[in-house]
């Protein structure tokens, strides 16, 4: 982009056709200037969201989306999401700063700095649509007992039910998961959805989901009494009932809750009318499954309504633990896990700022549980986990960017500062 | 509007808090400790908030969190006195029948005294001493009843929104406060008291088993020395008359003893002022430890154990003892020296004393309180020059403006400097240490284009910038209240982050504020119509430079926060208010460079754009921190949310009145706007006439 438009159009006086009209306005500055306003007003929007929304559904709304709608003073205007107003932005980029720029190598500054930004904007697609990510959670050895390893990580924010066969020996056989993208979207009340698989030989009726039956406190603020249920009409299972109650801002807080029937297939595709069983099911954490378990015919199976879990290719076991506070205080000064890879035995200090990559899983302290504990408690160490593909890409970008705006900026700069010493001794000529 | 006068007010008041300060106050004499016992107590180090430092900066701290102030002024008998914070302490150590005389307490809203039942005083300048407030009949009481209710409604998580509410209201947060400030005055009079007025019942008169002991039978130091003797007594069949007998005492020492603070009650108004006995632990002990161990707690120890911690710890109380129950005798002096002594020769075997020395320079030194008055000093000057722009005697004295701006920020970099010394790692960690650090380097960007420009344009805003940032600095510092020396969470200790994100972030915010500030200059220029054609393009062309220099940084800085993040959260980009301001700063800057290369805005477009960039600036830096909401939580500070509103009105102002220049100032462009472009010209204009009006309202309401 390095022409002004009185250029372009000082150049172009014969008629254009649309395609090349359509051309320079897609690589134009008016374009980029759109874009980039559109982005700072999102930013803004987006960011005062999460006061009331929480950085989750803002980020949902504003930062994800193809298009939204804001009250601007009580109107609602139709707006471009991050996400779209990124596309385009890429794309005008690419067009105007990298096609239609008059390159040269004198001047490569902002070629290279463009270049670096549209690398950065497309880690950003990348590791939005391929990063996998979760908790894992480990807790200290504590004296005989066997240390404990995992390989599984669990999603904070979204939910999933898992339906498991077990065999004779009540060994898992498999495990059929129904994702976040399926138990997402609007639950309206009284609405259902059913799920079924060839593998499965019955049918899940899941109808009621909520997202949130905690309270600040962590407690379940709607999970009713038998005679609460009745009062507000709502059903019953095992003198249980449950009643929405409003989502917290840190969605990683929220418990969800759902009730589940199960039919019978008595067909290819056809179920019995009858369910076999029906329960109410509660979010479980990733360290006190809770799944309800039934029977159909001689198989065992359950169902459990947990984070979305993830299994990693390596498996972990935790040596040891160490936090430690600021002399007097309870803030963290440093806290670390010593941590082996099982099928390598690789030892890895895990610590805040310096994690463990491996086999493209990026493990990183995150925290630490559980909260409150006393001196001589037992400790859990909660490692993040994520796998990204475009993992270290934005730090590639930076350096490229870094560098060419430099070399861009340096170069005004002495040009700047040539034309000040002419004009100058131009001026002391004159006198 | 009432709030806009107050505030008008406040200034007033700051500029001339020196001389108005003084309060009419109902003490009747008061004797100044000797300078020497005050430099041996200032010295003494204790560790606070996970850090060892000198008593003086403890002292500090504690007295503006009640006095908003790091001296207490009164009058005695038309005598003006000025009482140190070093000094002020040591009153309610070690003489808090005068402490509670003392004027103190600071309440501007004379309805929060009101609401306790306490007269209120003709000046909300003057203060209330602890007595004044105590004496009145309930007023203690009716204190901690309301500030009790608003205290359980915030605990309360269904009353979150209910809760902030009532915070809001002006009298429950000005009783809020009080209340705070009361506590922590009532710990400072109380921490000693176990020494002074030992457990209350003389052992001698208890039982006839201490009739023998030699005086000092009523001290805690006795009390503890003889313990497995009195749980002994009170174990016997005939022990319950005893046990009556000291009952009340053992209330009472329990009471004191956590006052002077317990180990594993994480207070910040205990004194931990002695060194561990052991030299593997890091934590300094606290005078009501040394209680704990040696009585409720013994048992915890061997019997081996119980010996070498009594003979290590009962000396220290024996010493406290002394000091408190000999104030005002010439043995003062030496046994505080002793006791100091001591304590200095542990921290120096630890090798913890090395800081205290430098911090209490450092204290002495107050660099960033020297640099203020050298830029007011600075901008007198160049208003005198403004008087005869050209003149030799105006050239003379611009090289001293420049001579004053260069030593007042060679004093702010010096502080800088040295504060990064004391914690060990790279300036900027909090929202205060951004204050000086930013003004210091908008001081230095100016001070370089005035040496390519030598227009005297960046000179002023220099001195302009330095004063403004002192100044908030200043005001920062006291309304927080808090050691701006901090020890840092864990996912912050990483030098090489801090000296790389954080400082090309804040190179960045500085250059987008100096671009904004300078931007000013243009449009005022053209509003007024004063300044040359000459002047404009040099202001512009400054503005422009600015912009890029700060996008550079501000650009790096954003990307490489996102690094770290990747780091230590696994995510490079999380939608984080503050990241979201930092890229609002850089999406401005790449705004104004685009709009002018496409030819969309000129010269008075840049500037305008510029001074968006610096309200874009100011709500990344602070607005963000108000949220309450992110990972960057750290920096919540209460009340300035008034300042902000204000801060947002006057740069629409000023935006607006850029704008209006399209039609006023230029009359002959008006042929050159195209539709188009006079539509948003206009439209621009509007916009930024109606946000001035909505942020006063805000601000208002606020």
């Amino acid at each position: 982009m390095a022409d002004t438009e009185s250029d372009i159009h000082k150049g172009s006086r014969k008629r254009k056709s649309l395609l090349a009209k359509l051309y320079d306005f897609f690589s134009g500055y008016l374009l980029a200037v759109i874009l980039l306003t559109f982005l700072l007003a999102l930013t803004y929007f987006g960011t005062m969201a999460q006061v009331e929304l929480g950085l989750y559904e803002a980020s949902e709304k504003y930062f994800e989306s193809f298009f939204l709608t804001e009250n601007i003073a009580g109107v609602p205007v139709l707006l471009p999401g991050v996400y779209l107003v990124s596309a385009l932005l890429f794309l005008n980029l690419t067009l105007g700063a990298i096609v239609r720029v008059r390159k040269s190598w004198r001047r490569p500054g902002m070629l290279i700095a463009h270049s670096g930004i549209l690398y950065i904007l497309f880690a950003g697609f990348v590791a939005f649509h391929y990063t996998k990510e979760g908790n894992m959670l480990l807790y200290e050895p504590n004296g005989s007992d066997v240390r404990h390893q995992s390989d599984e990580i669990y999603n904070l924010t979204n939910w999933s039910i898992e339906v498991t066969k077990y065999d004779s020996n009540g060994k898992r056989e498999f495990i059929h998961v129904i994702g976040p993208d399926q138990l997402g979207g609007d639950w309206e009340a009284g609405s259902t959805r059913t799920y079924v698989n060839s593998d499965i030989p019955f049918q899940i009726k899941v109808s009621g989901y909520l997202r949130n039956i905690a309270n600040g406190k962590g407690q379940l603020a709607g999970l009713l009494s038998e005679k609460g249920a009745k009062d507000k009409g709502v059903r019953i299972i095992e003198g249980y009932g449950v009643e929405a109650v409003p989502t917290n801002k840190s969605m990683e807080f929220n418990l969800p809750a759902t009730y589940i029937d199960i039919f019978s297939r008595v067909g290819t595709n056809k179920f019995d009318s009858e369910s076999i069983s029906s329960a109410l099911l509660i979010g479980s954490g990733p360290l006190s499954p809770k799944p309800f378990t039934f029977s159909d015919g001689d198989e065992k199976w359950s169902v459990d309504l947990t984070r979305q879990r993830y299994t990693l290719p390596f498996a972990i076991e935790l040596e040891n633990f160490q936090k430690e506070d600021h002399p007097g205080t309870m803030r963290a000064r440093e806290y670390s896990s010593d941590v082996i890879k099982i099928d390598t035995g690789r030892k890895v200090h895990i610590s805040m700022n310096k994690p463990m990559r491996d086999a493209g899983y990026t493990l990183y302290q995150a925290s630490w549980g559980p909260e409150g504990a006393r001196p001589g408690d037992r400790l859990y160490t909660s490692l993040a986990v994520s796998y990204n593909p475009a993992d270290q890409w934005p730090k590639y970008g930076t350096y490229v960017i870094a560098i060419g705006m430099t070399i861009h900026f340096v170069q005004k700069l002495f040009s700047y500062l040539k034309r000040s010493n002419r004009s100058r001794r131009r001026e002391e000529d004159s006198q | 509007m009432n709030r806009l006068i107050k505030s008008i007010r406040v200034i007033l008041c700051f500029v001339f808090a020196a001389s108005l300060n003084f309060s009419a106050a109902a003490i009747d004499s008061y004797k100044k400790w000797d300078p020497e016992i005050v430099k041996i107590f200032e010295a003494m180090p204790v560790q606070e908030e996970g850090r060892l430092k000198p008593m003086q900066t403890v002292a500090r701290y504690k007295l503006m969190r009640i006095n908003n102030s790091k001296r207490l002024r009164f009058e005695v008998g038309g005598e003006k006195i000025k009482v140190s914070a070093a000094e002020w302490l040591m009153d309610c150590l070690f003489r808090p029948e005068v402490a509670k005389k003392m004027p103190i307490f600071k309440v501007n809203n004379p309805d929060v005294i009101e609401a306790i039942g306490v007269e209120p005083h003709s000046s909300p300048r003057e203060r209330y001493s602890f007595e004044e407030i105590s004496s009145a009949p309930d007023a203690m009481k009716r204190l901690s009843e309301r500030t009790g209710e608003l205290g359980k409604m915030m605990e309360d998580s269904d009353k979150e929104e209910e809760s902030k509410a009532a915070r809001r209201d002006p009298v429950n947060a000005g009783l809020l406060s009080l209340k705070s400030a009361v506590n922590e005055f009532e710990w400072a009079t109380n921490a000693f008291n176990f020494a002074r007025d030992g457990i209350a019942v003389d052992l001698g008169e208890a039982s006839e088993e201490f009739k023998k002991a030699e005086g000092g039978k009523s001290r805690v130091s006795y009390f503890l020395s003889e313990f497995d003797k009195i749980i002994e007594i009170a174990r016997k069949p005939e022990g319950q008359e005893f046990v009556a007998k000291i009952s009340a005492a053992f209330n009472l020492l329990e009471r004191d003893m956590a006052t002077a603070g317990v180990k594993d009650r994480v207070s910040m108004i205990s004194l931990a002022m002695f060194p561990p006995i052991s030299d593997d632990d890091e934590e300094w002990i606290k005078p009501g430890y040394l209680i704990e161990q040696l009585s409720f707690r013994k048992n915890e120890l061997s019997v081996e154990d119980q010996k070498k911690f009594a003979q290590w710890a009962l000396p220290k109380i024996v010493a406290l003892e002394g000091l408190t129950r000999n104030v005002g005798s010439p043995s003062f002096v030496n046994d505080l020296k002793a006791l100091s002594d001591g304590i200095v020769a542990k921290a120096k075997e630890r090798g913890e004393y090395k800081n205290i020395e430098l911090e209490l320079l450092n204290n002495r030194l107050g660099l960033f309180h020297w640099a203020l008055p050298f830029y007011i000093m600075a901008f007198i000057l160049l208003a005198v020059t403004w008087l005869g722009p050209g003149s030799k005697i105006s050239r003379g004295l611009t090289y001293g403006v420049l001579g004053m701006t260069v030593f007042a920020t060679v004093a702010l970099i010096a502080g800088i400097y040295l504060r990064s010394i004391l914690l060990g790692r790279p300036p900027i960690s909090t929202l205060y240490e951004t204050i000086p650090f930013i003004t210091a380097s908008a001081v230095i960007l100016c001070l370089v284009i005035e040496f390519f420009d030598r227009k005297g344009i960046a000179l002023a805003c220099s001195v302009m910038i330095g004063i403004i940032g002192l100044f908030l600095a200043m005001r920062f510092e006291i309304k927080e209240a808090r050691d701006t020396l901090k020890v840092l969470e864990a996912v912050l200790r990483s030098n090489f982050w801090l000296a790389t994100h954080v400082i090309c972030i804040n190179i960045g915010y500085s250059a987008a504020i100096l671009g904004g500030v300078i931007a000013h200059l243009f449009i005022f220029s053209c509003f007024f119509n004063v300044g040359s054609k000459d002047f404009r393009k040099s202001v512009t062309r400054m503005v422009y430079g600015v912009t890029c220099f700060g996008l550079l940084f501000a650009l790096v800085g954003t990307v490489l926060g996102g690094v770290w993040a990747n780091d230590s959260w696994g995510r490079f980009w999380g939608w984080d208010p503050k990241e979201n301001g930092a890229l609002m700063i850089c999406i401005g800057a790449i705004i104004l460079l685009h709009a002018k290369m496409g030819g969309y805005i000129k010269e008075l477009g840049i500037n305008v754009m510029a001074v968006l960039i610096l309200m874009i600036t100011v709500f990344s830096w602070w607005h963000v921190n108000q949220l309450e909401t992110g990972l960057h939580s750290y920096g919540f500070t209460s009340g300035i949310m008034f300042w902000l509103f204000i801060v947002y009105a006057i740069e629409s102002a000023v935006m607006s009145l850029g704008l209006s220049c399209c039609f006023f100032r230029f009359p002959e462009r008006k042929g050159q706007l195209g539709g188009v472009r006079t539509v948003f010209s206009v439209s621009f204009f509007l916009l930024a006439f109606i946000f001035t009006i909505v942020f006063v309202n805000l601000a208002l309401l606020t």
